[in-house]
């Protein structure tokens, strides 16, 4: 059993997409296939044109549809950017004021208690909680909640703890798709804590799911920092090669999607041995010099010493490869797809 | 819904195989286990020849490797006779001890208090596995006696509580404390038939404990709501037809293949949530057993999906139901067992022998 959630979180399986989003909770990558994303995608990509033509069809998209945001855990590109979508489809944005920690959950109301309050005023309810497997409380309170009133709330996950963060492995890949047109045939290299970070496990994993033909998977990290072996043997067993290194010189020449993450020190036992390792893991200038001349520097930000000095950061934005911003904007985009998609909306 | 269910155990079965190979086998019941969904199923011991001697369990075993097709348990059964010798041989290899206080199928029956307390002190002297208890009415009141008079030492299993009566004085003790490890079991058929199906049933609504009055479903239905009921045990007792048409039928019905539907019923009916139905059919049961399931060992049941219960599709040898007919929601879509796909939804599809003994 996980954590201190209940039983519930774990015993609940969500519904696979299977071309039909309305209604269904979003809690893990493993929810779609390669037919889904490509149907997801193509909202996405025309979501996109219609914002930036400033379409006030969107509008009717979700209007009427009221989502509820409950984060648990500090957030900005994740809050914002389901309130923006929403907002742009027309929708409705509530919170409680102040933050959850003005909520009755100060008051100590349990996890399932606080989501079906949520579900009895919300369509979608947006949850970050920092334990593993809270959005499938969430799903299974909320598919209890719908039954019992005659209505359908969804849950869309903002990320549960170093579980998952299906939406920004969405985000995640449609860059990639945006940037190369699609994932075979890539050399796609993700660098940094690849033992605790969920949107390189979610990444790899989506990649899996979605069948890339004929790409190659790099794993860029310290020893002690390695991808997990239940992803590598997961990835693998959907034929997609995968390479491990400690060398980012090994596979920097071939790489065509550099994904690049934070090292965080405290998950070292001393200074002495994270100095030992951490200049490996600096994305510089210098660095990005060595790099193909077409391939995409991405990041899901924030970031902090592991591009270098602000002046590296100055350097690193301006050059046409990074994408990294235009990784945040279609943020935006897949989650308004997600949200409408998922609300029912005619797209 | 659908629910991924972890490690689903039927505490209550009798098999058959061995001396009573005519009625069912262990290769068939254990197939119709995985139908219905479990990992594991605990075997009684008054199938001939009584699993009351180690020379009788070391048979039960070596069968059972040779043909189980899910995970399985077995009780070493209290002898009249005096078997509590036996007991610490038997106890590593065995789930419990089971004693029958009152009389059913088979010739088991420990009767007298004296006994039935010597028979719970030798096995907690060997073991702090639990015993499973056959008591009716009164006899729960001696059992809890014993169970005080050894000071919490003793954990009991109460099989097949079927009644207002019994169910309220367990709840009173659990309530109040101080006996030891009580935990509750109840059929289905006493939660969805009465005595007054026994007419439209014939031979086939017979069994030990008996169906009772609408007033008893009613308290069970209760106490398995408010968690009195710690587990639903099918008490899965296959007889031929032609012995239930007989002139002198035997007592018992299966029912590992119904157990999971009909509790999926309940959650349809809202009368459970499904959380509960996982504590019923897995998880207090694996408490109760000291059990941890092996790594992804898994039911996935689609608890939205119904169908109507019937004969000719039953895996269980002598292929019939007390509830053919019935209505009932929850599709068993797979059963994995140390991460084999043992049963797909359809068939069973690991070899005679694949099923272990959870007590090693």
């Amino acid at each position: 059993m996980i954590n201190s959630l209940p039983l519930t979180a774990t015993i609940y399986q969500p519904h696979a997409i299977d071309g039909d989003f309305v209604g269904k909770h979003i809690v893990t990558v493993e929810q779609f296939s390669r037919a889904d994303l490509t149907t997801l995608f193509a909202w996405v990509s025309d979501l996109r044109t219609r914002v930036h033509a400033h379409d006030r069809s969107l509008l009717d998209l979700c209007a009427g549809k009221v989502m509820a945001t409950l984060f648990y855990e500090s957030s900005t590109r994740t809050d914002m950017s389901f309130q923006a979508a929403m907002l742009r489809l027309g929708g409705e944005v509530i919170a409680t004021s102040g933050g959850v920690q003005f909520s009755s959950v100060y008051k100590g109301e349990n996890l399932a208690d606080t989501l079906r309050a949520v579900g009895c005023y919300a369509d979608a309810l947006v949850l970050r909680h920092p334990e593993v497997r809270s959005s499938y409380e969430a799903a299974y309170q909320l598919d209890l909640l719908g039954e019992k009133l005659g209505t359908r709330p969804v849950v869309i996950s903002g990320g549960d703890g170093v579980g998952e963060h299906p939406t920004q492995a969405l985000l995640d890949l449609y860059t990639i798709f945006d940037f190369k047109g699609s994932a075979d045939g890539l050399n796609i290299t993700l660098v940094g804590d690849l033992v605790n970070g969920r949107t390189v496990h979610s990444l790899a994993k989506l990649l899996a799911l979605h069948g890339a033909t004929g790409t190659r998977l790099n794993f860029v990290a310290p020893p002690a920092l390695r991808m997990p072996a239940s992803i590598l043997n997961l990835v693998q067993a959907h034929g997609i090669a995968t390479y491990e290194t400690d060398a980012l010189e090994d596979v920097l020449g071939d790489t065509d999607v550099l994904y690049w993450t934070r090292i965080q020190q405290e998950r070292f036992a001393s200074r002495a041995a994270y100095d030992a390792i951490a200049d490996h893991f600096i994305m510089t200038p210098d660095v990005l010099q060595r790099a193909k001349p077409d391939m995409i520097l991405m990041h899901p930000l924030p970031r902090k010493h592991e591009m270098g000095t602000p002046a590296d950061h100055a350097l690193l934005d301006a050059d046409p490869r990074s994408v990294y911003f235009h990784q945040m904007h279609n943020g935006m985009m897949v989650r308004m797809a997600v949200l409408a998609a998922t609300l029912g909306a005619r797209l | 819904m659908i629910l991924n269910i972890p490690g689903m155990i039927d505490p209550h079965v009798h098999l058959r195989d061995l001396d009573w190979a005519h009625k069912a086998t262990f290769a068939s019941e254990t197939a119709a286990a995985l139908a219905g969904g479990y990992w594991a199923i605990f075997d009684m011991p008054n199938t001939p020849p009584n699993t009351t001697t180690r020379a009788a369990l070391d048979l039960k075993l070596a069968r059972m490797a040779e043909s189980a097709v899910c995970d399985y348990g077995i009780y070493f059964g209290a002898d009249q006779g005096g078997n509590q010798y036996e007991y610490s041989a038997a106890a590593p290899d065995v789930v419990g001890m089971k004693m029958y206080c009152n009389a059913t199928t088979g010739t088991l029956l420990i009767e007298y208090r004296q006994e039935r307390t010597d028979h719970a002190f030798q096995w907690v002297a060997a073991t702090g596995k639990p015993v499973a208890v056959h008591a009716e009415g009164r006899t729960v009141e001696e059992i809890l006696d014993i169970m005080k008079m050894m000071h919490g030492r003793l954990r009991v299993h109460f099989c097949h509580i079927s009644t207002r009566a019994e169910i309220a004085m367990l709840r009173e003790a659990k309530r109040a404390g101080g006996y030891g490890g009580i935990s509750i079991g109840v059929c289905p058929h006493h939660l969805y038939l009465t005595q007054d199906d026994v007419p439209r049933l014939g031979a086939y609504g017979l069994m030990k404990p008996e169906l009772k009055t609408s007033a008893d479903v009613e308290a069970l239905w209760d106490a398995v709501i408010d968690g009195t009921v710690d587990v639903i045990e099918s008490d899965h007792a296959p007889h031929t037809r032609a012995e239930k048409e007989s002139d002198r039928p035997p007592f018992g019905v299966p029912g590992l293949e119904t157990t999971l539907p009909l509790m999926g019923l309940a959650v349809h009916d809202h009368r459970i949530t499904p959380e509960r139905l996982v504590a019923l059919l897995a998880t207090n049961a694996q408490r109760i057993f000291d059990l941890t399931p092996p790594r992804d060992t898994v039911t996935v049941v689609d608890l939205n999906e119904s169908y109507t219960i019937e004969d000719a599709k039953l895996l269980t040898a002598p292929g019939w139901s007390p509830f053919a007919g019935m209505k009932v929601w929850g599709k068993v879509r797979e059963v994995r067992i140390r991460g084999q796909v043992a049963y797909d939804g359809e068939r069973v599809i690991v070899p005679a022998g694949f099923g272990e003994n959870v007590a090693r």
